[in-house]
């Protein structure tokens, strides 16, 4: 597998929990979890934001993340998403799964996290 | 630039549209990518040209956007600290609305606690002044007592002389002698000597009721002790009952509003709302009934004034005390029908319209 194709696959892998993680303190809404994602990822990360709804919206389906219209004084409705507890559970055993995969590759292949 | 129509029209797919919802999500996320693209400098076609790759790659994706589930949208007020005082004025005229809906129900419940506040706020404000002057008393009493007689605790200090016993001949003169003695220890101990020595001064006196001065004291007080006891039972009796009063008054009142607070649900009230629309009226309730029961018991203690000696009817830390229990009980009271109300199924409550 190419460079690009592994890239392709570590994004597939890391984007529900990518945006579990920027879930978990403050809800937020669909152009700004793309956006954030971009800018903390330095741009290492950047989604293809065709599949940014879809995976929310699987997400929601899956209850891990819940999607309601919020409308405030003097501004247009916007959908924010917050985390579920089942959310926060999926998180935390997501975490554990990928620092787990990382001591691994440091022990095998010598490539530490920063 | 209208983004819905646009990604409405590029992802139909087996001549079926997305959702409206899912249409206007991702026409504000076209327009936030448009909006960024100029920002950065970009011109208009070329941040228009970023738009058009995205809606592409949603065509290929609108199987996987399709049909959302709808809910109702969660209307919530803006932030700011002004914003609180204006909250709270809103507040109070909703709940003023809500009270002069049911103008018979309001006042009844108002003078009815009311009524049980002014009692409460009454019968402790008169006890603990008449317990707090019993201490002074007992001070009073035992720090510069000099003389004796047959007054009582709360009888005012009478004039006095001392006449030598042997020189009064006649009985009647003094039928019931009172003999006072002041010992440097323990009184009970010389209870003996004394009988010995009336016996051997006065043979036709007969020693009776012998007791300590704090016993003498104690004994005088007895009755008033035991009418401010039952007092204060029938006091917490009446907080009691004012608190069971409330809370039945709000229970009935959430009950009449299953449809009203369903409906609100149904437009996306959430629980905290429901929660915030009953305690407003229950706040009102509490604090017009605290205000018109402390008037109550204001007027009520001056006119029993008269029937008290020495004892000031109104006890300020009462008053405040009572006060804040009434407004506890009633938050308290309110919670249960609070909460109920904010589980209300609106289906339920709509299938009843």
């Amino acid at each position: 597998m190419g460079t690009s194709g592994l890239e392709r696959e570590l994004k597939r892998g890391s984007t529900e929990v990518l945006i579990l993680a920027l879930l978990e303190n403050r809800r937020r809404h669909g152009y700004e979890i793309g956006r954030l994602i971009d800018e903390r990822s330095e741009g290492a990360i950047s989604f293809h934001v065709a599949s940014l709804y879809p995976t929310l919206y699987r997400l929601e389906d899956r209850g891990l993340i819940d999607g309601r219209w919020v409308e405030k004084a003097r501004q247009r409705r916007r959908r924010y998403y917050r985390l579920t507890p089942a959310g926060r559970k999926m998180l935390a055993s997501q975490r554990t799964t990928w620092q787990t995969f990382f001591l691994a590759l440091d022990r095998v292949a010598g490539i530490r996290h920063a | 630039m209208d983004w819905k129509s646009r990604i409405r029209a590029a992802c139909i797919v087996d001549g079926q549209a997305l959702d409206d919802g899912v249409l206007e999500e991702l026409s504000q996320h076209a327009a936030g990518v448009y909006e960024a693209a100029r920002a950065d400098g970009c011109s208009h076609d070329e941040a228009e040209q970023g738009v058009e790759a995205l809606l592409a790659d949603w065509r290929r994706h609108a199987p996987a956007l399709r049909r959302r589930l709808q809910r109702p949208t969660v209307i919530e007020p803006s932030t700011g600290s002004v914003n609180l005082l204006a909250g709270i004025v809103q507040d109070a005229r909703h709940g003023f609305r809500l009270l002069r809906r049911e103008p018979v129900f309001s006042i009844v419940a108002i003078l009815t606690i009311a009524l049980g506040i002014g009692a409460a706020t009454t019968l402790y404000s008169i006890v603990n002044s008449v317990l707090s002057r019993r201490q002074r008393s007992l001070g009073r009493w035992s720090a510069w007592w000099t003389t004796c007689g047959r007054a009582g605790v709360a009888d005012a200090r009478q004039p006095e002389i001392f006449l030598p016993h042997r020189q009064i001949r006649c009985a009647a003169a003094v039928p019931d002698p009172i003999l006072v003695v002041r010992t440097t220890d323990n009184p009970s101990r010389h209870v003996p000597t004394l009988r010995s020595v009336v016996r051997d001064e006065a043979p036709t006196l007969a020693l009776d009721s012998v007791m300590t001065m704090e016993e003498r004291v104690m004994t005088n007080l007895a009755k008033p002790r035991l009418y401010a006891v039952v007092l204060a039972g029938f006091g917490a009796f009446a907080v009691a009952i004012a608190g069971v009063g409330l809370f039945g008054v709000l229970a009935y009142s959430v009950a009449q509003r299953v449809r009203e607070i369903g409906v609100r649900t149904a437009l996306g009230a959430r629980p905290a709302d429901i929660v915030r629309l009953v305690l407003r009226q229950t706040a009102l309730i509490a604090v017009g009934a605290t205000t018109i029961g402390l008037w109550l018991a204001f007027a009520a203690a001056t006119s029993l004034s008269r029937f008290l000696y020495g004892v000031g009817p109104h006890d300020a830390v009462t008053f405040v005390a009572v006060g804040a229990v009434v407004v506890a009980v009633s938050a308290i009271a309110c919670i249960v029908p609070a909460r109920r109300a904010a589980r209300v199924d609106p289906l339920r409550a709509l299938r009843s319209l």
